[in-house]
């Protein structure tokens, strides 16, 4: 009684996104986008989007939200910055850019902390609690930085210049933090009581699981994602700023869900978001190319996201349904063929 | 002293009031020009957009819901109107425009409230969508340039004063649009209190499961509730742009975090089921207020932003606190 859309169904259609739409992109645009490149570049944005969207797939899988994840970044990103420009004339730029990268990492898993604090001890919900926290971070930042573009030392460009293996550095980052993350969450104890608590935190606490210690860890395992996000963006740009990338929240909803993870929690694998990110990208990229030159391509390419996010969260919807109802009309012929038999 | 501090976690509307006294005499203390008639015209007058945003978000916030979606409803509102109305040489009566601004508004908001209802996700998720959505397609589809010249009757709405008073040499005015917020949160309230329809949005914010079984059709109200914070979106969007003498479809941005806020120390729970007008309209004036003062007492504009995370946080967190403590006395915090 297998669903006909099961978890093995969803990776080979992901797959299959993946790879028609790069067959399609390299049949539109032979000259430019099948080219080594491109792809390079292609990956160095993947980097800090797809370590956002494994921000919201962590929270997803305990059915909670970091709404704050984009802030945490970007305010990360603003402490490395301050931090290595305090330092480097005294202590060179090599442990200047160190003790940044530690401190950003530190300020993610402090968010973290805060969130996870406030949503497992208080009980408040995870929406309005994030919500708040990043109103709060986002306070705190634009006071620090009265709001202006802090540069950087340029320390940290290798990260999306050098490559290992043809792929960039950063791109190696998102692709450890996902093996990471796959590794923790379905090899683990930790990671058996994540799913546990997504399907349900009051039988998880009947079982004696310590459901708020699990929560505290979920959220600061979203912090360290979204500092390191931020830690790469910073690289990219050589540059922070309170207010960057303000689609990202839209962009990294939309990859968990098509990753397919449960907003409500116990379901979906986090090792889907690194399928999704690239399929993500390659929209983009698409996207990108159609629209070329013109002038609003970039608000164009926001209205997408938004029309993609709700359309496949309605198709997701009317597949579940649709699986639900399947279900239900095997159990009764199930049982009607039990009647049969007994009579 | 406990049990008085229970008292007033218990009374919202009691709270916010004396906080906000407290922060005024300690404002007026620090800087006298705190109490002049022109600065609490202009917080008056700063208010009414925040504010008649947070009417219509607070309808949805007692429906279980929430609409991150409204400064976007606003601008599109205010833009999509202002380009209208240019483009057909309008020189009517500002009404035009403001029925044009709430019609823009419902359909946004009728929107919302569809996919919320059908796709039976949370409203966050949807209406960061819509949000996304609405704004990307305005900048793209519709334009970026900030329009400057407003149809005449715009611009002459945006400078009718109600009252003017003339203090210390400066002519301080109230706007006539603070009466418009006026008389609509009263009307709220009433619809809130008196109407069926108001009885039900509490219902379904509280137990959609008894609601639907007493008969409520839980999509229906909450649709409407969308609409009507669309609505109030798209009327706040025109005043907003007949305020400022433009329409520019890149502000707002952020907004409705400053709503949210104020909605949510207003009392109503994200939860569902609670809020009221009177303490929403004390949110929006403790958040005006403390904005627009920072800077008289020396603190820069750049912290601003810290204060609506930490009056967010705050609404969120203290009613949290509460329940726990109902919890705990009742012995059910283990399971639930």
């Amino acid at each position: 009684m297998q669903s006909r859309f099961g978890p093995r169904a969803h990776t080979w259609s992901l797959i299959g996104l993946v790879l028609g739409l790069t067959v399609l992109l390299s049949a539109l645009a032979p000259q430019t986008f099948p080219t080594v490149g491109n792809l390079q570049s292609m990956a160095v944005q993947i980097a800090p989007l797809g370590l956002l969207a494994l921000c919201i797939a962590i929270t997803f899988l305990i059915g909670g939200i970091d709404l704050s994840c984009v802030n945490v970044a970007n305010g990360s990103a603003v402490i490395a910055a301050l931090v290595m420009n305090a330092l480097a004339p005294s202590t060179g730029a090599g442990p200047a850019t160190a003790i940044g990268l530690v401190a950003a990492l530190c300020t993610g898993l402090l968010a973290g902390l805060v969130n996870g604090l406030v949503i497992a001890m208080l009980r408040v919900h995870p929406i309005p609690t994030t919500l708040g926290t990043s109103a709060v971070f986002l306070g705190i930042f634009t006071g620090i930085t009265n709001g202006s573009t802090v540069f950087g030392q340029g320390t940290l460009g290798s990260l999306s210049t050098s490559t290992v293996a043809l792929l960039p550095l950063s791109f190696w980052v998102f692709l450890l933090a996902v093996a990471a993350l796959m590794v923790v969450t379905q090899r683990t104890r930790l990671g058996f009581r994540l799913y546990a608590i997504g399907e349900s935190t009051r039988v998880s606490r009947f079982a004696r699981m310590r459901v708020e210690r699990d929560q505290v860890i979920a959220y600061m395992i979203s912090g360290l994602f979204a500092s390191l996000a931020g830690i790469l963006l910073f690289a990219g740009l050589n540059a922070a700023n309170v207010s960057f990338g303000s689609s990202y929240l839209t962009q990294a909803l939309l990859i968990a869900v098509i990753a397919g993870m449960d907003p409500y929690g116990g379901s979906g694998r986090v090792g889907m978001v690194a399928l999704a990110a690239i399929a993500a990208q390659e929209l983009q990229t698409g996207l990108n190319m159609v629209l070329g030159g013109w002038s609003g391509s970039a608000f164009a390419s926001d209205f997408a996201w938004g029309v993609l996010l709700i359309a496949i969260l309605g198709f997701s919807r009317w597949l579940g349904r649709r699986t639900a109802r399947r279900r239900r009309e095997q159990a009764t012929a199930a049982l009607v063929a039990d009647g049969a038999q007994g009579s | 002293m406990n049990a008085s501090l229970k008292w007033f976690t218990g009374h919202r509307e009691m709270l916010l009031v004396v906080v906000l006294l407290v922060i005024s005499v300690l404002f007026g203390l620090l800087n006298p020009s705190f109490f002049s008639a022109a600065h609490l015209f202009g917080i008056l007058r700063s208010s009414v957009v925040l504010g008649i945003m947070a009417l219509g978000v607070m309808t949805v916030l007692i429906t279980n819901g929430i609409d991150i979606s409204v400064s976007a409803t606003a601008v599109v509102a205010m833009y999509v109107t202002t380009v209208t109305l240019n483009a057909v040489g309008f020189h009517g009566t500002v009404l035009v425009a403001i029925l044009l601004g709430c019609l823009i508004g419902a359909v946004l908001g009728l929107v919302n409230g569809i996919l919320v209802a059908w796709l039976k996700l949370p409203a966050m998720i949807v209406t960061i969508g819509t949000l996304t959505l609405y704004r990307g397609g305005l900048l793209a589809f519709v334009g970026t340039e900030r329009i400057r010249e407003l149809p005449a009757q715009m611009a002459e709405f945006g400078q009718l004063q109600l009252i003017q008073v003339s203090s210390g040499g400066r002519l301080a005015s109230l706007h006539v649009s603070v009466l418009v917020w006026i008389v609509l949160a009263i009307g709220l309230a009433v619809v809130l209190r008196d109407t069926w329809w108001g009885r039900y949005l509490y219902a379904i914010g509280d137990n959609q499961e008894a609601a639907s079984r007493m008969g409520v059709k839980p999509d229906r109200i909450r649709i409407s509730a969308f609409v009507l914070s669309g609505t109030m979106a798209g009327l706040a969007g025109i005043f907003y742009a007949s305020m400022n003498r433009a329409a520019d479809p890149s502000t707002l941005v952020g907004f409705e975090m400053s709503v949210l806020a104020a909605v949510v120390l207003g009392g109503a729970n994200v939860t569902g089921g609670r809020g009221t007008v009177l303490g929403t309209v004390l949110g929006v004036l403790l958040i005006t207020l403390v904005g627009n003062s920072l800077v008289l007492v020396g603190i820069p504009s750049a912290w601003q932003q810290l204060f609506v995370g930490v009056f967010l946080l705050f609404g969120v967190v203290m009613p949290a606190i509460r329940d726990r403590r109902n919890r705990i006395r009742r012995g059910v915090v283990v399971a639930d």
